[in-house]
Order: structure tokens, then C-alpha cells, then sequence
């Protein structure tokens, strides 16, 4: 991928960008002062011709052999592409990433022992898919800067009533999974992953999917790559997958039609797989790589100091599902004056929403707790995508004071 | 070439919503004017649902487990609930997971649902709720288990998973109880691929069931509690063409049963299933009948032979909810439930659907009469 960023003219070819797409010049042209969205609303991502013809015959494929879920083909073939992109012998896919988590959760109980360490700041559902699982969540100090769940917490609280540690990756920060497999050891209790927004990521040198016992991705709508609706769970442990594919199918044990488990229905259908399948070559094909992901980041926010915005995420491979902007404290205008521009603009971006799971509030402050100065940009698909993107902030950043003022009188 | 030779005659409706519109409309998803994480169009066809069913809320869900599931929760209810377990695995599976007690009860031996005699004698302090199922669609003894409910103070729930379109005293099945929950899987008549939708006419109940499904409200008392229980465009997209087709597909289920009925009415030891006088419609779904005492065959041989001839027959519900792994903690070695037993016994579905034409009704029927 480097090697393509020395050989391109990165210069030649933003300019040209920049001419090519409509971008924000003036605060006049924010919707938020009168001017046009930048995007349509709550747009997915767009298929190509071709990815629209293969999901029209996914579709007729669904007709033909009159399997509409229950573990059909389509599930079946988009588990084995997953296993293979994640590097792992089993995926298992779920209705959402909720139930996803969830099952795995389930899955992991053993009866009476049934704590899961989670961290302090994570997703506002989180305690409650513990809970659902019938878990009892017990809350673990994330690192300040990174949101990583820190080691150090997870040995105060570590017992044998514990049945999992969770720990979650984000798309600017992956989980110190080494530290916590040395735990995972030490204890006997396993390390699942939450990996949602991490999908493509690398941590040293392997891509996200075979960390700890497990590791949960969603196929939500709202995902570059995704499915409209859906989740799944990488593996590399078959007695795992075993459980979680009879979890997710009312606890049927595939051959006789008893249940000695207690599921429920969590099955994907056959549409979504095909729209998961379409999707995963499309966004392999887009192959928006590190290399160029950082030339660009660096050139587009060109001008904007990094101590006030800057992109991050962990080393990315050949794909990327999300980057995190960060507001630094010298970023002019608020995160709530930020995120009402960008909103209006239907950019593909919201505040990394994050909760305390000790007391289930919100960051309560603007910088001092660090979530509120997250942004998460989604779905991106292109370099033109990100150049619009970028084309605010620098609007934002040259005319803070007056859209400060503006938005008071507003 | 032998009439039938190779096909596989399977029970459940596999009623395949037109190819055409079903594609086009996924497929628009990705059209960059259209949109779909404001989810408009699961909106417009809860809308739809409301009309049909004649309720005043409706909420379209992922599967019908979670209407269950996300309704019980939102009722915060704790404690026991009395339900059949003569149903589906899904009813009992809701109720454990939403952290109740199942309180197994036994069922009318003519109408296969719960009554109120078969209910009262269960409930004591710890009753939480009473879930009833309106099986095969037929509708629960509803005004004598509301009066029941209504005497103890005890929530009424309906599982409706078999019941859309069922109509009791020619009012609307979710008329009834504080909720029901419905399912959409794709053996329905009426279906999405999967999904649910929860039904109420009760306000404070919606509002209890929006907070739940609301991750982001702070301010809500469920807020700790919630969870992402919603259907997909893509699932309304399949669920409103289904919903377009139900009426013809209901009038070919009513064909069909009659022609089961007619073929088979001189077999000794076969006896359909009838529905309650008080249950004025149903979606006809469910080809169930009964081997009777006095039969010359048993299930076990009748259900060999057909699937011989690669029909399919299935014994729901067999063995029945409480003697299954999972329930073992919630039963009690003396519990006895004779009608449920028996019903698990003898009872068997036949082939309906879309799939399953008149032709393939008569060449079930006659491998029948040849078994028997």
C-alpha cells in the first residue's frame, strides 16, 4: 500500500478532487445557515452496478430453493467468507450484534459463575445485553486517553464467579489483548471481544477476529460494511460455534428436534446474508488501505493542527470500517456547537456514544471525560467522501468565532 | 414418471412474497435517494399492521421471540407466569430470558389452549402475569381469562404467534390482554423471513415499550434496560408484501383445509382439529389433526409412512415444553398435565401453503388412506 502512496500523485489527484465534488467553502453554504446538505439523510452506503446484480441473484437464489432463514445457504456461505476474511476457523452470525454479544455471553456461563468484567465506559446497551444473558456486569476502569480496559482493574475484581472479561475495540484503539490473555491464563476465565467498530483492524501484525476466545462484529445498517441488520461471532474454539449456532436456534441441537438448551431466535435471514456477501467484496474491492487512509487524513486536514483534530486508528489492513476524530482541547467550537453543524450536514459522523455503566449517565462534561471529544466517522467509501468530510471542519475551524455567535443567536 | 416423485412436502406456509416487488424494493435500498436507518418504511408498514389488525400501537420486532421477550420486559414484571406448555419452545424461551418463572399449566382438550379452570388453581402471591396462546390460531377462552386476570389483578398477555388475523367475537385478536406478540417467521402465512410485531391499544404500554427500544434516553427509568429489538427495512420491505397477499393466501388455506377434510372424512382414527365458536376468523395456517384412541394405526406409523413418501408430517409439540432439559428447574416431579401429554401424543400437522396444491393435497390424501 505504501509503495502506491510513492508512485501516485496524491497532490495532482486532490486537487482534482476538490474540483470534481461539492465541498463546504463558507458558512453560508452549512445547512444548518440555509445551504444544502452536504448528504442525503441516513444514506447506506451505495452498491455498484454490479453488486446490485449479484444481490438481484441472491435474491431470485433465495426463490429458487424456497429457503428464506433457518440456516440457509446464503448464512452459510457469508459465514465461511467471514471466517476466512477474520482468519478463523468458525463464524457464527446472528440477527444483530446485540444478540450476538448476548449468546456469546450465555454461552460463556457457567452456572453460578456468572460475572462478566466489563468496561466503565462502553455502549448505553451493554449492561443490559449482560444482564438479558442473565450475567451480573461488574465495571472496570477504562485507561483515561484510550478507552482500552485497563489490566490492572480487571485484577481487583477477578474471582472465581467471573465467566468473561469483555473488552471492547475501537476503531482509533485496539485492546491490549496480550495483557489480557496473560490474565485469561492466570485465571481460567476467557477474553471476548467486542470488535463493532474495529471491523478490518490489525493489532500486531493480525487482523481482528482471532483475539481472546471470541470476538463480536455487527452488519448494522449504519457500518460500511454491514448487512442492513445483523451480527456475527468469530471463533477459533468448535465447540463454541457448536453452542452458538443451536444458542440462536431456540437451543435445537440440529439433529433431533429437542432442546436441552435455552436459545431462542436469533437466526439471521437469507436476505440480509445476501447483502452481507455483496457488501464484503464490495468493501474488500474499495480497499480504502492504511497507506492511503493516513496520506489522506494528513493531506485533507491540511491546515488544521493535530492538537485540534485528528484522525485516529489502530494499524489498519487492506480495509477500514471507521476513523475516530478526536476534538483536541484547542478545537475552537464546543463538541455540541461541532456536532450540530456536522448533523445538519447528514455527515456520516455522531459522537462516540458512550455511557457510564457504573451509573448509566452520559460524559457530563466537555473535554475533562474524554468520550465527549470522540467523533465517530462511518461509512466512509471513498477519498471524495472524506474530502467533503474535511471540507467542514476547515470551514468550522477558519470561521469558529462567527458560527459560535451565530449558533447562540440561533 | 411417478406423480409427485421426488418432491418434498413440508409443513409450514414457505409463502414466498412476489419475487419482483420483494427484489426491486431491496435492491432500492441502495439507490442514494432512498434511505433506510431512519427505518421509514418499517414506520409505514407498522401503520399498515395497525389498520389490519385494528389496534392502536403497533411495533415491528425482529423475530417473535423478541415480542415476547421486549414486551415482558417492558412491563418490568418479576416473579411467575402461568403458561401452557403446550405450545411453541419460543413462548417458555421469552419468559425465561425475560428472568420469569414459567408456571407450566395444562390446556382444554378441544380447544388446546389455556382456560380459565386450568389457570386459576396456579396463581398465588408470586404471580407475575398469565400468558395465553391463541395455538393453530385459534383464539384463547379470552373474556373468561380477562375476567380471571381482572379478579387477581394479574397482567394478561397473549402469545399470537400462530394468531394473525384471528378475530374473537369478530373483534381483533390484540384487542385483547396488554399485549400480544405475533410472529413472522417464514413458515407464517403472514411473514417477513423473520420478525414480530408486538400489538397494544394500551398507551402506557407503548410508551414503556419505546423506552426499552430507545438506547439513548437518559432520562428513561428503562434506560439501563434497553436493547436494539427493531425489525429492518429489508424485513418490512418482505413483511408488507406478505401482508399485501395475506387475504389470498388465507382463502387458499381455507381451500386447502376443506379439500384435507373432504379426502379424509371416512378415516377411522383421524380427527381434525376445530376452532372455538367464539373465534369468528383465523389465517387457517395450521392443518392439524388428532389420532384417536380408537385407531386402527398409531402417529409413529402414520408419520413413517408419509415421510417415506418424503411428506413431511410433523407431531407439534412433541415432547411438550416441560419435559425438555432447560425446564427441568422449573418443574416439579409430581407435576402433572394429562391433557398436554395426551395432545403430545397424538396430534400431527399435514402440508399447507403456498407450495402445496390441490393436486398435492389429493396425493397426500391418498398415501394416507393407503397407510391407514
Amino acid at each position: 500500500m505504501d509503495s502506491e502512496c510513492n508512485t501516485f500523485s496524491w497532490a495532482h489527484y486532490l486537487f482534482q478532487l476538490r474540483i470534481m465534488i461539492t465541498t463546504k467553502n463558507n458558512i453560508s453554504e452549512f445547512a444548518c445557515f440555509g445551504g444544502k446538505p452536504l448528504f442525503p439523510a441516513n444514506r447506506l452506503t451505495a452498491l455498484s452496478a454490479t453488486g446490485i446484480l449479484e444481490l438481484e441473484d441472491s435474491i431470485a437464489g433465495i426463490y429458487d430453493c424456497r429457503i428464506m432463514t433457518n440456516d440457509g445457504p446464503l448464512n452459510k456461505k457469508m459465514e465461511k467468507a467471514l471466517a476466512e476474511y477474520h482468519k478463523v476457523e468458525y463464524c457464527v452470525s446472528f440477527c444483530s450484534g446485540s444478540m450476538a454479544t448476548m449468546l456469546l455471553l450465555a454461552a460463556l456461563k457457567k452456572g453460578d459463575n456468572n460475572e462478566v468484567i466489563i468496561p466503565q465506559w462502553a455502549y448505553p446497551s451493554l449492561t443490559s445485553l449482560v444482564e438479558l444473558a442473565g450475567c451480573t456486569p461488574v465495571v472496570v476502569q477504562c485507561e483515561h486517553a484510550s478507552l482500552k480496559l485497563c489490566p490492572e482493574g480487571i485484577g481487583q475484581v477477578i474471582s472465581a464467579n467471573t465467566c468473561a472479561i469483555l473488552a471492547i475495540n475501537y476503531s482509533h484503539e485496539t485492546v491490549d489483548i496480550e495483557r489480557l490473555e496473560e490474565l485469561s491464563d492466570a485465571f481460567n476465565v476467557p477474553v471476548v471481544c467486542d470488535s463493532v467498530q474495529a471491523f478490518g483492524a490489525v493489532h500486531n501484525g493480525k487482523i481482528m477476529g482471532s483475539n481472546g476466545v471470541a470476538e463480536v462484529f455487527s452488519l448494522s445498517a449504519n457500518k460500511a460494511f454491514g448487512a442492513a441488520q445483523g451480527g456475527y461471532v468469530t471463533t477459533n474454539r468448535e465447540s463454541l460455534a457448536v453452542k452458538l449456532k443451536s444458542l440462536r436456534n431456540f437451543g435445537f441441537d440440529g439433529v433431533s428436534r429437542t432442546s436441552h438448551l435455552l436459545g431462542l431466535n436469533a437466526k439471521l435471514n437469507e436476505f440480509h446474508a445476501a447483502l452481507g456477501l455483496v457488501k464484503l467484496n464490495e468493501f474488500r474491492a474499495a480497499r480504502i488501505g492504511v497507506g492511503n487512509l493516513t496520506y489522506l487524513c494528513g493531506a485533507l486536514g491540511n491546515g488544521l493542527p493535530p492538537e485540534m483534530l485528528h484522525c485516529r486508528y489502530s494499524a489498519f489492513s487492506e480495509t477500514i470500517q471507521q476513523v475516530t476524530l478526536f476534538l483536541g482541547e484547542n478545537w475552537p467550537l464546543t463538541p455540541k456547537q461541532t456536532l450540530r453543524i456536522l448533523e445538519s450536514e447528514n455527515l456520516p459522523i455522531k459522537r462516540l456514544e458512550l455511557t457510564n455503566m457504573k451509573n448509566h449517565q452520559p460524559p457530563d462534561n466537555q473535554f475533562g471525560e474524554f468520550p465527549i471529544g470522540y467523533l465517530n466517522l462511518s461509512a466512509i467509501q471513498s477519498p471524495q467522501e472524506l474530502e467533503q468530510v474535511f471540507s467542514v471542519f476547515r470551514v468550522l475551524n477558519d470561521n469558529a468565532h462567527q458560527i459560535a455567535k451565530t449558533l447562540e443567536i440561533q | 414418471m411417478k406423480r409427485n416423485q421426488g418432491r418434498t412436502f413440508h409443513v409450514g406456509q414457505l409463502n414466498l412474497p412476489k419475487q419482483s416487488v420483494v427484489s426491486e424494493q431491496i435492491c432500492g435500498l441502495f439507490d442514494p435517494e432512498q434511505q433506510i436507518n431512519d427505518g421509514h418504511r418499517v414506520k409505514a408498514f407498522e401503520q399498515s399492521l395497525a389498520e389490519k389488525l385494528d389496534v392502536k400501537h403497533v411495533f415491528a420486532v425482529n423475530n417473535g421471540t423478541f415480542a415476547l421477550l421486549a414486551g415482558m420486559k417492558a412491563l418490568q414484571l418479576k416473579g411467575e407466569v402461568i403458561v401452557p406448555s403446550f405450545t411453541f419452545i419460543a413462548t417458555i424461551q421469552a419468559i425465561i430470558w425475560a428472568g420469569l418463572t414459567p408456571i407450566f399449566c395444562d390446556v382444554d382438550e378441544q380447544s388446546h389452549n389455556i382456560s380459565a379452570d386450568t389457570v386459576e388453581p396456579l396463581i398465588n402471591q408470586n404471580t407475575a402475569a398469565i400468558v395465553g396462546v391463541h395455538l393453530w390460531g385459534n383464539s384463547c377462552p379470552v373474556d373468561e381469562l380477562e375476567a380471571l386476570a381482572q379478579k387477581h389483578n394479574i397482567p394478561l398477555i397473549f402469545d399470537a404467534a400462530h394468531a394473525f388475523g384471528t378475530r374473537y367475537k369478530d373483534i381483533g385478536i390484540s384487542n385483547f390482554g396488554l399485549f400480544s406478540g405475533f410472529s413472522f417467521h417464514a413458515t407464517k402465512v403472514m411473514n417477513a423471513s423473520e420478525g414480530g410485531v408486538i400489538a397494544t391499544q394500551y398507551d402506557w404500554v407503548a410508551e414503556e415499550l419505546r423506552a426499552l427500544g430507545t438506547l439513548n434516553d437518559y432520562s428513561s427509568a428503562l434506560h439501563s434496560k434497553a436493547f436494539n429489538f427493531q425489525m429492518s427495512e429489508v424485513q418490512s420491505i418482505i413483511g408488507h408484501q406478505s401482508l399485501m397477499e395475506f387475504e389470498d393466501n388465507k382463502q387458499r388455506n381455507v381451500c386447502s383445509m376443506q379439500r384435507y377434510k373432504e379426502r379424509l372424512k371416512s378415516v377411522q382414527g383421524i380427527e381434525f382439529y376445530k376452532f372455538s365458536k367464539d373465534c369468528t376468523d383465523s389465517n387457517y395456517q395450521y392443518l392439524v389433526l388428532r389420532v384417536t384412541a380408537d385407531a386402527k394405526f398409531t402417529r409413529y406409523d402414520l408419520m413413517k409412512g408419509l415421510r417415506k413418501q418424503n411428506i413431511l408430517a410433523r407431531d407439534y409439540f412433541s415432547p411438550p415444553i416441560h419435559k425438555l432439559g432447560f425446564c427441568r428447574e422449573y418443574v416439579s416431579d409430581d407435576l402433572g398435565l394429562p391433557v398436554t401429554d395426551m395432545l403430545s401424543e397424538s396430534l400431527m400437522q399435514l402440508p399447507m401453503g403456498q407450495a402445496v396444491s390441490m393436486d398435492d393435497i389429493d396425493f397426500i390424501c391418498d398415501k394416507i388412506i393407503e397407510i391407514v
